[in-house]
């Protein structure tokens, strides 16, 4: 019993730091100060009768297989008795295939 | 070298899944199409045998023609079991995901490049042969050469393939040595081979039918006698009439002979 009172002041000194999942807007505020909000709130978040009239909707922008990073990534590769010189025609010509590939899928 | 704990996991990763199908012959595309892993063939120059590439989240595997890794030829497959080996072992992937296995090998990490490698080959020996089909396959078979043909036909793998699976889970100890230019390059024996050390390090003992091959050009056609002396350091006296059998196939400057009691 002791130690379930303990547990539940360490849990709500936690949340008061944002460290928890927010559950009051006090929370919220420092879990936001701690967490990166990037995404964007819908128009309506506040109204809702307009979202439950609005019916289903198509996501839009999510798009989560796009990495940002992937045109300044490195060739990532395993070969067998590799040697060293592989040329940048060679990883070119491996590239064109992939891209055929995804094409005609 | 690489550890008991992770040969127990590859040998069982790579056995898992080949024995889910019931060919023989290891459906490798059909792994690979399971996996939505493409294939491709290409003529690659002198530059490698197989390769991984991981982009846009989905892996490729490229297998070199100017290699002689023809379609659904012996080393073709091994190669292609060899790029699963790092698609399937957990620690290969997510080097590969993170760009942290590279093609081209630095002086600093030769020992782990060699170790993953090594680890991708036992992962392909494993699933071209698992150890259930292979024992079945040898039980009560008195080993010799036609031994080795009949695995590496049977489960389409080279024969060296083949002899190295033999030594490591065959019914009978063998010795496998690999000669290039009369130097040998590599060994891989049973665990109870009788003896560990060859006669000359690393140069091929002259008395032996692969010695010959390399001095006198003397091409082997069949199996041959040899001496223990001739080919093993440290026989004791009582052992000096010893024989063994030893059969070598030899291709331009290479050489690899099988030896066993």
């Amino acid at each position: 019993m002791i130690n379930n009172k303990k547990n539940m002041g360490l849990i709500e000194l936690f949340k008061s730091k944002g460290l928890l999942f927010p559950t009051s807007s006090e929370e919220i505020i420092e879990f936001e100060n701690n967490n990166n909000i990037d995404s964007e709130s819908p128009e309506n978040w506040d109204n809702p009768i307009s979202i439950i009239t609005q019916g289903a909707r198509k996501l839009k922008n999510l798009d989560l297989l796009h990495n940002p990073h992937e045109e300044i990534e490195d060739l990532k590769m395993v070969a067998r008795n590799g040697d060293n010189k592989l040329s940048k025609e060679i990883i070119e010509k491996m590239y064109k295939k992939h891209n055929n590939s995804d094409d005609t899928k | 070298m690489i550890l008991n704990s992770s040969k127990t996991f590859i040998k069982d990763l790579a056995e898992f899944i080949a024995l889910e199908y019931n060919d023989k012959i290891t459906p490798l595309e059909t792994i690979l199409q399971s996996e939505n892993i493409n294939l491709f063939y290409g003529d690659y120059g002198d530059t490698f045998d197989g390769m991984t590439i991981y982009q846009k989240y989905k892996f490729y595997v490229h297998i070199n023609t100017d290699r002689h890794n023809h379609k659904d030829s012996s080393r073709a497959r091994f190669t292609i079991a060899h790029e699963l080996g790092h698609y399937f072992i957990e620690n290969h992937r997510i080097g590969l995901v993170k760009g942290y296995l590279q093609p081209h090998q630095s002086k600093n990490n030769e020992n782990s490049y060699s170790k993953i490698e090594r680890e991708a080959d036992y992962f392909a020996s494993c699933l071209l042969m698992p150890e259930e089909r292979i024992k079945k396959d040898v039980l009560r078979k008195k080993f010799d050469y036609s031994l080795i043909e009949y695995i590496s036909k049977e489960y389409n793998v080279s024969k060296t393939a083949a002899a190295i699976r033999l030594a490591d889970i065959g019914n009978h100890p063998i010795k496998i040595v690999f000669s290039k230019d009369n130097r040998i390059k590599w060994v891989w024996e049973s665990e109870d081979f009788p003896y560990k050390y060859l006669l000359n390090g690393y140069n091929v003992p002259e008395n032996t039918v692969m010695g010959e091959y390399f001095t006198l050009n003397r091409h082997p056609s069949e199996t041959e006698e040899v001496w223990a002396i001739d080919w093993f350091n440290y026989v004791k006296d009582y052992h000096t009439s010893r024989k063994f059998k030893e059969h070598c196939i030899v291709y331009k400057n290479s050489a690899l002979s099988i030896i066993w009691e």
